[in-house]
């Protein structure tokens, strides 16, 4: 009941701010929000889907390949090989059990927030080790010339894996990992799950895709998680598609997850504690009759293209009707989905009106209609940080890709990786 | 209708049939050492490569068949056919709207889309087509249909020529 008064309230003064944000448009506009001028540097190029990046304060950044493994990009350009995908040559220590399909393989990335003192790294893959296979977050011990990892464990092993192809868009195995990695100001370790497809994944208590973790750094649940009742304990909030963006408010200190939509509304959402997403793609239900391999996400008409505001009746993103409580989203990207990814929050004064907004990348779609998309969007809060109040398009000083990752770095830039291959980094002004 | 005879361009046909059993061997890109050619010559000859590309594609069932790999032969053979040209301007749009988001800004493949890059036109042009058909060849066949139905004869052997050239 305490989470239905609190999203009740969140409701309301959604829907009244979103009357006084609409008011603003004109001011805002005159004030010419989408004037900051931006520099752009390649970092890295020619890579094999980097989908994440982690900084140390002195520029150090960690990156995933989907295909290849994880390495370190020293302060000075250097580049060492660190823990490899399978049998990938060239890295420092291999993981035999990694692999990589379709959308899964070598994903999020994380520092220990205490790594000065313990040297700890955190990584999220998929593996072979369990039949069926599954994601698996990793914790290593980074050497202190940064060169190998060591005392590799597996603080978290049953993240679902699709195994077998289905009949959907999309529909190869390996779908739906979710994959972001992101310690918040309290030292908690978040990771994000998808639904691989498997319409009853969302809402199991205890399958843990389609969900947000909340752990330590061993793995334990967070005391204070506080899912219904029978549900893992290491659940922060569930019923999620698959989310790969999460950012923490700098000032409320919300989790914030950026999720992909189902051919329709990519949503941003304030997570609760306990909170469901709504998100419930089982056939037989809902108003639903059967669906292709028990999964109704890309229903109906999931071989063409159709209105979109439609499709989100049939099988809503977050289904109120089912569930009255869901959290709501705070932003549906307008009703289409476009590949939204990932999320972060700009900081320093260089960024001006944008200081402290969210930033969300979006990788793009080409399919039924929907315009591609490929972008970052700058997403601006209210003064009560309780909901959108603008929303504009990075003007970018490069070409558009498929905008995977974007990570805020020491120096005050943004860096964003693009699955074609390049890591970027984009510094205000000049 | 620009290019080859309409006859060998529909799905299903005996001239297109065959091209579907022979299996892809990457190592035999005739088509690469073309865009390589491309590149280098002249307006005319450009003219007269990209129409050996075009015969190749679609009446190249039993060349594919007979692993002839001399394009020049190829073109030799092709001379008193009416000198036309794929139109790459065309396909590039048809790029940056269809294949671009997933494939890549380069069809270098991105995320678990295939690259194109590689692919010969011929390739390019088989998949189109067996996509355009309706039949379903990969877990991402849904999307490659939707996209290759809008896709005409002319369209197909555009774009299979861009994406397998403009990148290299």
């Amino acid at each position: 009941m305490l989470h239905a008064t609190s999203f009740s309230a969140l409701s309301l003064s959604a829907a009244l701010l979103a009357g006084t944000a609409f008011l603003s448009v004109p001011a805002f506009a005159q004030n010419g929000l989408n004037t900051t001028s931006l520099q752009h540097e390649i970092v890295l190029d020619g890579l094999d889907n980097p989908w994440d990046m982690a900084f140390l304060e002195d520029g150090t950044m960690l990156f995933t390949e989907k295909c290849l493994g994880l390495s370190v990009r020293m302060p000075d350009g250097s580049v060492n090989a660190l823990y490899g995908v399978g049998e990938t040559e060239g890295y420092a220590s291999n993981g035999a059990d990694l692999f990589c399909e379709g959308q899964a393989g070598m994903m999020g990335v994380a520092f220990d927030p205490d790594f000065g003192e313990n040297r700890r790294i955190y990584v999220y893959s998929t593996s072979n080790m369990s039949d069926p296979h599954t994601n698996r977050l990793m914790r290593f011990t980074l050497s202190e010339d940064f060169t190998s990892v060591s005392d590799r464990t597996d603080i978290v092993d049953d993240v679902p894996y699709k195994m077998a192809a289905s009949d959907h868009p999309f529909g190869g195995p390996g779908a739906h990992n979710g994959g972001r990695v992101r310690f918040d100001a309290n030292g908690h370790l978040f990771l994000t799950t998808g639904d691989t497809h498997n319409g009853e994944v969302p809402q199991s208590p205890t399958m843990m895709g389609s969900k947000v973790l909340r752990i330590d750094t061993d793995g334990t649940a967070i005391a204070d998680n506080s899912p219904p009742d029978g549900f893992d304990p290491r659940t922060y909030t569930y019923g999620h598609r698959n989310i790969q963006g999460i950012a923490f408010h700098p000032e409320t200190g919300a989790a914030i997850t950026a999720e992909h939509g189902p051919w329709h509304s990519d949503e941003i959402t304030i997570l609760q504690n306990g909170g469901n997403a709504g998100w419930d793609p089982r056939p037989n239900m809902a108003g639903r009759g059967d669906c292709p391999d028990n999964y109704c996400g890309y229903s109906p008409n999931q071989e063409g293209g159709m209105n979109r505001y439609e499709r989100a009746a049939f099988m809503p993103m977050t289904d109120f009707d089912t569930y009255p409580d869901a959290m709501p989203p705070i932003w549906n990207n307008n009703g289409w989905s476009q590949g939204t990814s990932s999320a972060a929050f700009l900081d320093g004064d260089a960024w001006g009106d944008w200081n402290g907004a969210m930033v969300v990348g979006i990788m793009g779609i080409g399919f039924g209609g929907t315009p591609i998309g490929q972008r970052i969007d700058v997403i601006q809060f209210n003064d009560d940080n309780t909901d959108v109040e603008d929303v504009t398009e990075m003007t970018l000083p490069m070409d558009t890709g498929r905008f995977r990752s974007v990570v805020m770095g020491p120096d005050g830039s943004l860096y964003t990786s693009i699955d074609e291959g390049t890591i970027y980094k984009l510094t205000p002004g000049g | 209708m620009r290019v080859a005879d309409r006859g060998a361009l529909s799905p299903g046909s005996s001239a297109f049939e065959p091209a579907r059993g022979v299996p892809l061997d990457l190592s035999r890109r005739p088509f690469r050492k073309l865009g390589a050619k491309l590149a280098m010559e002249s307006v005319s000859m450009l003219k007269t490569h990209v129409l050996a590309a075009v015969m190749l594609v679609f009446g190249g069932a039993s060349w594919a068949g007979s692993h002839a790999t001399d394009t020049t032969a190829a073109a030799d053979t092709d001379a008193s056919a009416p000198a036309e040209t794929v139109d790459l301007e065309a396909a590039e749009r048809i790029f940056r709207k269809s294949c671009r988001a997933c494939h890549g800004n380069k069809a270098q493949g991105a995320a678990s889309y295939p690259e194109l890059a590689d692919k010969t036109p011929e390739y390019i042009a088989e998949k189109l087509e067996i996509y355009r058909s309706g039949e379903k060849i990969g877990p991402n066949s849904i999307l490659m249909i939707s996209h290759a139905k809008k896709l005409s004869d002319e369209d197909i052997a555009n774009i299979s020529v861009y994406v397998a050239t403009a990148f290299d």
